[in-house]
């Protein structure tokens, strides 16, 4: 079994029960795949514009919400407080914004839509479901 | 400073004005307790203290996506190194262009400096990695001289396949307070120290795993005497190597600082005529993050005031004062558990030999202060995300 396929059985088994947490993006970019990489850095907000020129604006649900802590875990490989360390730097040092925290799945699912240039996730089976937006 | 007030009120009432995601408030408040052993570091008389406070609200405002206005206010108490105050932590004007792959930006304003992976955070307990930071590289007695810079910083950011490089060229003055003098001097009657001019140049790149960032910088400060000493300044130029390996749940960082002082006057005759020595200072630390929001860390920081006399024996002969003021190696073991989003707990016991970093610098008394010595430092955090 590969490394990284046994860091993510443990990730799993240490976190509670996985379940299948999606990238959200406005139409305007509907298009582009990140790689993990890139999606770290726009995550926490340091990666600021799209390959086409428009501002990223990130939305996530509440830090310490399961769905968040799956995202992080399954799509960014990272620990929730340790990408927020990295926000946490910029908002600290006045140099940068975190992402705006929204209150639930369906606030995000309204200004993913409406936001060009937007990003956010959905962490449960809402995220297969069609509407206004589009997987990546 | 009525400018200063009139950006500020203008940012700080932002709620009544702005709309959707053009605005952001931050908060946090830290209260931390120190119990020390065999000195008067932070603690001065007593052998504790719960005078370490700091609290912080930051605003930020973008208009236009390509211009930001950014403004904090801080109430910080550190012991016996900083007294209670009230103070603008930064307040500047921001303008960014976009580039094919990353940004070019200009700030102007109050900034906070950008030395090493810290310095910019370095109050906030969320951001640093423990209740007090290396010594080595980011010393509280000096805190004062080079963290607040009244100037511009011309930055900009280039994306590369994996990761991002950062950089900023900061000048102009920093912003000292009384402090700085009684960290120096100690109590009483011992003149003034002004800042002057502030200088540095900062590079981090950022990958996956790697974080590695060069900063040089160069602070000028004056002095107006008192006392026994003579007027006069102090040049210090620095270099400061920082680097960071994470792989998944550990994270291993190292910094180094490598310094010039120049030092004209001050305790030193004015027949001497300028006097130019090298400090350095470093530290290793290896981080396990753990299940349940846990880290533990275990850290060796070491420094030397003069590299041409890492035990201290030509300063012992010259000031009468044992050698252990010459330098200080400190080994840290802490942690800290994220309670929930808000909410931080940390503790962190330091075992450290010498005293080279433990104000005040010029008027040592070796009756208050031992060659082992310790400390243990316990902090609650909370901060807010409007």
């Amino acid at each position: 079994m590969p490394l990284k396929a046994i860091w993510t059985l443990l990730f799993c088994l240490l976190w509670g029960p996985c379940l299948a947490a999606e990238t959200i993006t406005h139409e305007s970019v509907a298009g582009y795949s990140p790689s993990q990489a890139e999606l770290r850095l726009i995550f926490s907000r340091q990666k600021l514009f799209w390959p086409n020129g428009d501002p990223i604006t990130v939305f996530i649900l509440e830090p310490d919400s399961e769905e968040h802590r799956q995202f992080c875990i399954q799509q960014l490989s990272l620990l929730p407080y340790v990408l927020q360390r990295r926000w946490d730097r910029l908002v600290y040092s006045g140099t940068g914004d975190r992402p705006t925290i929204v209150p639930n799945e369906q606030v995000m699912k309204q200004l993913v839509a409406s936001t060009p240039g937007a990003i956010g996730y959905l962490g449960s089976a809402d995220a297969s479901q069609g509407g206004d937006h589009e997987d990546l | 400073m009525r400018t200063y007030s009139f950006i500020f009120l203008l940012l700080f009432s932002g709620p009544l004005w702005a709309t959707g995601q053009d605005w952001q408030f931050n908060g946090y408040l830290n209260q931390a307790y120190a119990n020390v052993d065999g000195s008067e570091f932070i603690v001065g008389d007593d052998s504790s203290s719960f005078d370490l406070t700091e609290v912080m609200a930051t605003a930020s405002w973008q208009p236009l996506s390509a211009v930001r206005l950014a403004g904090a206010l801080t109430y910080r108490q550190w012991g016996t190194l900083a007294e209670s105050d009230v103070r603008i932590d930064y307040l500047f004007a921001e303008s960014r262009w976009q580039l094919s792959e990353g940004h070019l930006g200009l700030r102007a304003g109050r900034m906070k400096n950008e030395v090493g992976f810290y310095s910019s955070t370095r109050d906030m307990s969320f951001t640093r990695p423990g209740i007090m930071l290396p010594q080595s590289i980011y010393s509280d007695y000096f805190r004062d001289a080079q963290l607040h810079v009244d100037g511009g910083d011309f930055f900009g950011r280039i994306n590369l396949s994996e990761g991002i490089l950062d950089w900023h060229v900061m000048a102009g003055r920093s912003a000292s307070s009384e402090d700085l003098t009684r960290n120096i001097f100690g109590e009483g009657d011992f003149g003034e120290l002004d800042s002057n001019s502030f200088f540095s140049v900062d590079l981090e790149y950022q990958a996956d795993e790697w974080r590695i960032g060069t900063t040089y910088y160069s602070a000028g400060v004056e002095y107006h005497p008192g006392g026994v000493f003579f007027a006069g300044e102090l040049d210090l130029h620095a270099w400061v190597f920082s680097a960071e390996y994470s792989w998944r749940w550990f994270e291993l960082t190292g910094e180094l600082l490598l310094g010039d002082r120049h030092t004209q006057g001050v305790y030193i005759p004015p027949a001497a005529g300028k006097i130019k020595d090298h400090n350095r200072g470093y530290y290793l630390e290896g981080r396990a993050l753990l299940p349940e929001n846990v880290e533990l860390f275990l850290r060796y920081d070491d420094y030397v005031d003069n590299t041409d006399d890492d035990a201290g024996s030509r300063y012992a002969a010259q000031s009468g004062n044992p050698a252990y003021f010459a330098y200080s190696k400190d080994w840290t073991f802490g942690g800290r558990w994220l309670l929930n989003k808000d909410w931080l707990l940390a503790a962190e016991y330091h075992w450290i030999e010498g005293a080279a970093w433990v104000s005040p610098l010029l008027t040592r008394d070796p009756n208050q202060q031992a060659k082992n010595w310790s400390m243990l430092m316990l902090q609650l955090s909370y901060r807010i995300q409007w």
